[in-house]
């Protein structure tokens, strides 16, 4: 019942390290993991500790990456959670570019040592790699990993897993998937097949995206505007809608990933419906992409909401920056239509910390408020902290992303895959993306000069 | 835990799937005593970590209200210095969010007894519920010494300022001066400038006429609630007279923190207890708060108070309460305070012989706390050298129910003992034929569930293992399930749960008029005891040892230990 979530920091906690992963056979990573406690528990001993270690795992946690090297970069930010969520991390490399890989497994293990001196929470790391030519091994090696009796989160980072190989055979012992829109090539064409995607093939499995985690606060916020009886009325006549959202900062990619989102979320909590051919692009400024205009009913009263991407640079592709209801005057609709009422939640554009932001209330007849909030910015390990504390069926964001499917149905066909980024023509002005060298686990025949993973004890 | 629906909160749709389903009304919070050190070290703080997480309504508005001196912009300034102090969210890190909290601090100057402070205040309050759209909503936080408690019931209430009714007419200040703001009494006067509000803006145009108004009152009474029953239910008749039962909530900030409150949860969400949680499976159980600092600055309450009324009779009744209690019919306030009051009405208060024979009590002597010389408690600054008072208490309850019939629940509590630790164990009864017959019988240990509340927050389970080589010699072992806070990660503080609990109209964290009273007539019993039979000889345990010899005798003349605590 955590009301309050606490960025996932490691910084200020000790931690014990089994040092960089070492390789193993397959079938010798049980024995190799229970060393590695005896290993950690003698560490602790001779730390002062009591020589015990908490041997707790609470989830097991697959982390789907592109190449060793990203392996241990999410392995990092895994670590960063590990005591709130002790649990063996299989990191699953799936090198599409290096056909040699073998299958081999690295195991490792990582505690963290609360400050007061306590007993350490462990997480147990096995990291299993493949190349090109032995891809289709990595299920059969992933699969007898899973600890028994307890729930399967699967996190793909970048991109989506649908017509992934691996993913479809390791599917039906998953719980949870993990997804980030955020990293998606061709967002609208993804995020409308996803619902129908997994109805059809895994109506069991559990999905969540880190872009609608992302978007929670600012949920939470919009949602306050309306809590109280006076302004309650309000939120049945919202007919205009403005999303603005940030373009990447590397580029200049678009993606409408949390706008649509967004624009899902309010759809299908306030009873609105798509109308057909819903979703329009608006050419209104030559510097900038197009405007999406989506147009959606709420009874007989016309709804507009419109995605309006900014020059302003974020980190995350397509970050809101602004959102604003409108209650029109009624008989007046459309873009400039006349305001009877706005409620406006937007990050502050002066530099400050980056979570800086105001809301502001203003209702005809009534005084206007404007208040200074802040917005939590929370970083990847933060959203993974935060949806592994869920085991089950997210119905908000399913309705959310069956809404977000009618709106966009049969604007993009385009599918994710992973790789590297593509950028939908039209849509985007992109820096060039240099891939960068690749690293082999060690111990891998043919390694070329690779960097272990620097976390020595 | 258990979230109730407040009549004034509406359904918005909105909040479906977030984390807090319902939003609170904005209020006031008047705060008795602001100048206190609860209200710096944790009121003041709670309630700005509130706000950064906009749990707090953005419109809320706290009143300090004290003796000192002050203009709102010196308390202000207080606030914010403490607020730096104690809080983890602090107001140089985000200085704008600051700027919008700070508008919504006032200051009344006035002694607890003198009436025409109160109605300064309903003044004030009115003046607050104009400007920022308060709706007449108020929470009064006593924060003061005990002596003031009555007094200021008493005259919230000649101010009309404890109901709603009341409110209402009294929103026009008796001498006329209502600075020009007429208040929530529906006068359309300032209906261009005046807030009135719900949730987050406000509008003049709807506030209720007399008669309609659906504010709400609400008192939350800190700890000691009385000294004894006779002067606890003294002082729920005072606040009785003005406030009623539901408008009253007495905190016990142990309720507020999240192990406590999983005590339901492990017990009620998981199948595999219930079942042995009985006579038939547990041998014993035993609550510890243990607790190696001193009095510190508290001598001049601590020794008029002592360790039963302070700690046993309130937070370590609370805690057997949670553990004994029957499942209760639903997840809701009163039926989990009827389950609770069902305990303490099975316990039966002691006779004076048994008081001599199921109770300790003892003061420390000068000693060490981890190395360091620690003074004894006649010679900490301000205990007088003669003192009497217990730093040292522990008990033998027994509950007389069908479930618990014959298991003593020991209870110690002690100031400089070695170490801070608080922990229920639950002691099962050893396994009923030994098989390892070349084992020494003192190797096997029975099962112990540990729920642990501080600091290291958590759960465990101790079992009897092998250990590994040629003989059968067995090790007791522990499994562990901790918190985060052991990590280093913060959890709600109990002060912000329970403000915020009361704020949304949720009584079920706080205590209930019989509880407090069944809690000291038990409490009483003892003192009652401890006042006919020779008390012994204090100091009679050294600073940084786990209490006096006879604690022990307590436990072993029934064949038993007290947990080591390591």
């Amino acid at each position: 019942m955590a009301d309050t979530h606490v960025p996932a920091q490691s910084d200020s906690l000790e931690s014990i390290n089994t040092g960089p992963a070492r390789p193993v056979a397959l079938e010798n990573i049980e024995t190799r993991l229970n060393e590695l406690w005896r290993e950690v528990a003698s560490t602790a001993q001779n730390r002062g500790g009591s020589g015990a270690v908490t041997m707790a795992q609470v989830l097991n946690l697959i982390v789907h990456a592109p190449s060793y090297d990203a392996a241990s970069e999410y392995m990092q930010e895994t670590e960063l959670i590990t005591g709130r969520h002790p649990c063996r991390v299989i990191s699953m490399v799936q090198d599409h570019d290096d056909p040699d890989m073998p299958v081999q497994g690295l195991v490792s293990m990582f505690c963290q040592i609360p400050p007061a001196g306590g007993r350490q929470v462990c997480c147990e790391q096995v990291t299993v790699t493949s190349g090109s030519n032995s891809l289709r091994q990595l299920p059969a090696a992933v699969l007898p990993l899973l600890l028994s009796d307890l729930p399967v989160f699967l996190w793909w980072p970048q991109g989506a897993p649908f017509d992934d190989y691996v993913f479809r055979q390791l599917a039906d012992s998953l719980n949870r998937l993990i997804v980030d829109s955020a990293t998606f090539e061709n967002p609208e064409g993804t995020l409308s097949r996803i619902s129908s995607v997994l109805k059809s093939n895994w109506p069991r499995l559990a999905s969540t995206d880190m872009n609608w985690g992302r978007l929670t606060t600012w949920r939470e916020i919009i949602a306050s505007f309306f809590d109280g009886p006076a302004l309650r009325p309000y939120l049945e006549r919202i007919g205009r809608v403005t999303i603005e959202y940030s373009m990447s900062g590397k580029g200049r990619t678009v993606n409408r990933g949390q706008a649509l989102m967004m624009a899902g979320w309010l759809a299908s909590r306030l009873g609105w419906q798509a109308n057909d051919n819903a979703y329009r692009l608006v050419h209104a400024d030559d510097q900038l992409p197009p405007i999406v205009h989506l147009s959606l009913r709420s009874g007989k009263r016309p709804v507009e909401i419109y995605l309006r991407p900014t020059m302003r640079q974020a980190e995350v592709p397509g970050s809101l920056c602004k959102v604003r209801l409108v209650v029109p005057t009624q008989g007046t609709a459309g873009q400039q239509g006349e305001v009877q009422a706005s409620f406006e939640v937007a990050l502050c554009d002066e530099p400050g910390d980056p979570g800086d932001a105001w809301s502001e209330v203003q209702v005809e007849g009534m005084t206007p408020t404007h208040r200074n909030i802040h917005l939590d910015a929370f970083s990847r390990a933060d959203l993974l902290d935060i949806e592994l504390e869920v085991y089950s069926r997210d119905k908000v964001y399913e309705e959310t992303m069956n809404m977000v499917a009618a709106l966009i149905k049969g604007v993009s066909s385009g599918r994710d895959t992973e790789g590297p980024r593509r950028l939908i023509s039209g849509e985007a002005i992109s820096a060039a993306q240099t891939q960068p060298p690749r690293n082999r686990p060690p111990g891998t025949p043919g390694t070329p000069g690779n960097t272990p993973r620097g976390n020595m004890p | 835990m258990v979230t109730l629906l407040n009549t004034n909160i509406i359904d918005n749709p909105l909040r479906e799937g977030l984390r807090f389903q319902h939003s609170a009304d904005p209020c006031v919070i008047v705060i008795f005593g602001v100048t206190g050190d609860l209200a710096h070290r944790k009121l003041l703080p709670a309630l700005y970590n509130l706000a950064v997480e906009r749990r707090l309504p953005a419109n809320s508005a706290i009143v300090g209200f004290a003796r000192r001196e002050l203009s709102d912009d010196v308390f202000r300034e207080q606030a914010r210095e403490s607020i730096e102090k104690y809080s983890r969210n602090k107001p140089s890190q985000r200085p704008a969010l600051w700027d919008t909290f700070v508008k919504g601090l006032y200051y009344v100057q006035s002694n607890f007894d003198d009436p025409e402070g109160f109605r300064t205040l309903a003044a004030r309050l009115t003046e607050v519920d104009a400007e920022r759209g308060t709706l007449g909503n108020r929470i009064y936080y006593l924060s003061t010494p005990p002596e003031y408690y009555t007094p200021i019931v008493n005259n919230l209430g000649a101010a009309g300022l404890a109901n709603t009714m009341a409110a209402v007419t009294a929103t026009a200040p008796p001498d006329g001066s209502g600075n020009g703001s007429s208040g929530n009494g529906g006068n359309g006067a300032a209906a261009n400038t005046v807030q009135l509000n719900t949730g987050y803006l406000s509008t003049g145009q709807l506030a209720p006429l007399p008669g309609t108004d659906t504010s709400w009152k609400r008192i939350i009474v800190e700890k000691p609630f009385g000294r004894d029953l006779a002067s606890a239910q003294q002082l729920n008749r005072d606040i009785g007279e003005i406030f009623t039962e539901e408008q009253i909530y007495r905190i016990d900030h142990y309720l507020g923190k999240e192990t406590v409150q999983n005590i339901l949860v492990f017990r009620f969400a998981n199948g595999i207890w219930e079942p042995i949680w009985s006579r038939r499976y547990i041998d014993n159980v035993q609550i510890t708060v243990a607790e190696s600092l001193g009095v510190e600055d508290r001598a001049s309450y601590y020794d008029t108070s002592g360790a039963l009324r302070d700690m046993l009779q309130n937070h370590m009744m609370q805690l057997l309460t949670l553990v004994a209690m029957e499942p209760p019919a639903a997840f809701e306030t009163q039926a989990v305070r009827d389950e609770k009051a069902k305990v303490l009405r099975a316990i039966k208060p002691f006779t004076i012989q048994e008081v001599a024979h199921n109770t300790v009590r003892g003061q420390y002597g000068p000693g060490a706390i981890y190395g360091k010389p620690v003074p004894g408690y006649r010679q900490e600054h301000g205990v007088p050298p003669t003192s009497e008072t217990e730093t040292y208490v522990a008990a033998r309850f027994f509950v007389d129910n069908w479930r618990w019939s014959g298991v003593p629940f020991y209870l110690r509590h002690g100031k400089r003992l070695p170490k801070r630790d608080t922990e229920i164990a639950i002691q099962f009864k050893p396994a009923p034929l030994s098989l390892f017959q070349h084992t020494a019988a003192d190797e096997m240990q029975p099962n112990a569930l540990v729920l642990h509340i501080q600091p290291d927050e958590g759960i465990s389970i101790t079992f009897e293992s092998k250990v590994p080589g040629p003989n059968i010699r067995l090790r007791s072992v522990d499994m562990t399930f901790r918190y985060g806070a052991s990590f280093g990660v913060e959890v709600t503080d109990a002060y912000e749960r329970l403000i915020m609990d009361c704020m949304m109209g949720d009584s079920t964290l706080f205590t209930r008029r019989d509880e407090v009273e069944l809690m000291w007539q038990i409490a009483t019993s003892i003192l009652d005891g401890w006042s006919h039979i020779p008390a012994p000889t204090f100091p009679n345990y050294r600073a940084g040892s786990w209490g006096p010899a006879n604690a022990d005798m307590l436990v072993e003349r029934d064949g038993r230990t007290w947990r080591r605590l390591l």
